[in-house]
């Protein structure tokens, strides 16, 4: 019924994409096959949160084609097979919600329209937060958790359809030491034992360095797709590249000050415009 | 003598359940998304149906549904599109909303007591067929409520991730637009269009303080929402005020000493 084995989970191709007059994607390529763990990698401006959300038809590319599982993007619907983790949650002045309530949120497509939750839902939810590790937080409301506890909720939510491609973008972005080893252990556990794909969105490789096996690097085009190389990931002569486009354009959902750690995350509350 | 003998009180009474549950129920979702003034736009917006109802002679309520539910789906869309200067264009249409409903008002004769009872609540005087209607309308609301719960929630949270699962976002936006409009339609005749947006976002601002969780959030500001009316109608009838202010001016001191319990209790929690 979907795309036969072996065909790309995700193929982008030619895709261009400008915000307020401005070329944020030039020409992106870019297929993720099943198994596979991705890293893109680039600095603020890059384009990196743009092309994701413009794979997860989030966005609409100027031209070029998305495609999922085979499906071009409009006409795609087996959402429960993608699971997306966003940078962070959305929890400040809002009205409360437990652990499980956001966890199980991510499974309400799934469910269906007019329908409500049964015990294999109520069952799949507990598993994912079992497999993050959070069974013991359940029903306390998000906003008391740390920045790296509600990370993992995010990844719960992400995995209640049982995703075949994870997309995850800046996940380590304000998370301290423990919390970001916690995060690669997930994540290998997710990409080796689930055998999901990955399509990992970072500034760098950071701490899933030893789980990458493929690095693409993106400064508007993509200026390298290969294994990684050395402990930044990419060839020497790419570096300084990488680094010389720290004041590039803006692009949305990528707003200035957001890769530069914990002590930007004051600023980040205010949300979306 | 019982107040609860005289039929008006009666009716006056369920008109104020009704509204004082179904208000915060549809707010909850508001200020989640942080949309937490748009029933009050929604509200000037329907003062222009008001007065074009009554300039034509047909229901005032029924225009004033029709007028907000075209503009409940007009914002929605201007918020979709994330459209720069976004709050602009609102203004435009609630003050657009506003001078509409006053210019209409004037050509027709009708700046009277009439008006007024739409702008600023008439619980006392509402008949058996409102009652009727605030009562069906009611149930739509809870009952929509009750069947997109899970939608509404994963909407409500996270717009982006509750699309990427598979939500039908827009189809959920839209509706959720609709209930507010009918809300305000609904809360129109017991707190007033001015005041109707109050009703759907105080209670909650109290609710998130007593709950933890989303669902307890929701049941806690439904319970304030309705302890507020009853005990603003009632204080209304002995020290003969006007029951629509009386009612939000109520839900605002719950909300403060619900405040003032939390400050307290986080004190505690630090000094332990």
């Amino acid at each position: 019924m979907l795309t036969a084995t072996g065909g790309p989970l995700l193929e982008l191709s030619g895709v261009h994409y400008a915000y307020e007059g401005a070329a944020v994607l030039q020409g992106v390529d870019l297929a993720v096959a099943p198994g596979e763990f991705v890293a893109l990698v680039g600095t603020n401006g890059s384009g990196k949160t743009t092309l994701l959300k413009v794979a997860l038809g989030l966005l609409r590319a100027r031209s070029g084609t998305v495609r999922l599982f085979g499906d071009p993007v409009d006409r795609f619907h087996h959402w429960a097979r993608i699971g997306y983790v966003p940078q962070r949650m959305a929890v400040a002045r809002g009205v409360p919600a437990t652990v499980r309530e956001v966890v199980a949120s991510g499974r309400a497509a799934r469910i269906g329209l007019l329908r409500r939750a049964k015990a294999e839902d109520r069952s799949a939810v507990a598993k994912c937060l079992a497999q993050v590790g959070l069974e013991e937080t359940a029903d306390r409301p998000v906003s008391e958790l740390s920045g790296g506890q509600q990370q993992r909720v995010l990844i719960a939510r992400a995995l209640t359809g049982g995703p075949d491609l994870v997309m995850l973008d800046e996940p380590t972005a304000g998370i301290d030491q423990i919390g970001q080893e916690r995060f690669v252990e997930l994540l290998r556990m997710l990409n080796v034992e689930c055998g999901a794909a990955v399509l990992l969105v970072a500034h760098d490789l950071g701490p899933a360095a030893p789980l990458v096996t493929r690095v693409v690097a993106l400064s508007g085009s993509i200026i390298y797709d290969g294994p990684p190389v050395g402990g930044t990931g990419l060839p020497a002569y790419l570096l300084p590249e990488m680094h010389g486009h720290e004041h590039g354009g803006h692009e949305p959902g990528e707003r200035a000050g957001q890769d530069r750690g914990p002590s930007a995350a004051g600023e980040r509350e205010g949300g979306r415009p | 003598m019982n107040v609860l003998s005289y039929g008006f009180m009666r009716h006056a009474l369920l008109a104020v359940i009704v509204v004082g549950a179904v208000a915060p129920l549809i707010g909850i979702y508001l200020v989640q998304k942080r949309l937490a003034l748009i029933g009050d736009g929604l509200g000037h917006v329907a003062f222009a149906g008001v007065a074009a109802g009554l300039l034509a002679g047909i229901s005032p309520v029924g225009v004033a549904l029709a007028f907000a539910v075209v503009g409940a789906l007009g914002i929605e869309r201007l918020r979709a599109s994330r459209r720069a200067g976004g709050d602009l264009a609102l203004s435009l249409f609630f003050y657009g909303g506003i001078s509409a409903g006053v210019v209409l008002a004037s050509a027709g004769g009708n700046f009277n007591a009439n008006l007024l009872g739409y702008l600023f609540g008439s619980v006392l005087t509402t008949s058996h067929a409102d009652l009727v209607v605030v009562g069906v309308l009611g149930l739509v609301i809870v009952g929509t409520v009750y069947l997109l719960a899970k939608e509404l929630f994963a909407t409500s949270f996270d717009e982006e991730a509750a699309r990427v699962s598979g939500v039908p976002v827009g189809l959920v936006n839209g509706l959720l637009a609709v209930l507010v409009a009918v809300t305000v339609a609904v809360g129109m005749r017991v707190v007033g269009l001015l005041m109707v947006a109050a009703l759907m976002v105080v209670p909650v601002a109290s609710g998130r303080l007593l709950a933890s969780s989303f669902k307890g959030t929701i049941f806690a500001s439904m319970a304030v929402g309705v302890t507020s009316g009853i005990m603003g109608l009632f204080l209304a009838f002995y020290l003969d005020f006007a029951p629509g202010g009386t009612i939000v001016l109520v839900a605002i001191a719950a909300y403060g000493l619900v405040g003032l319990r939390d400050r307290l209790r986080r004190r505690r929690e630090v000094f332990r």
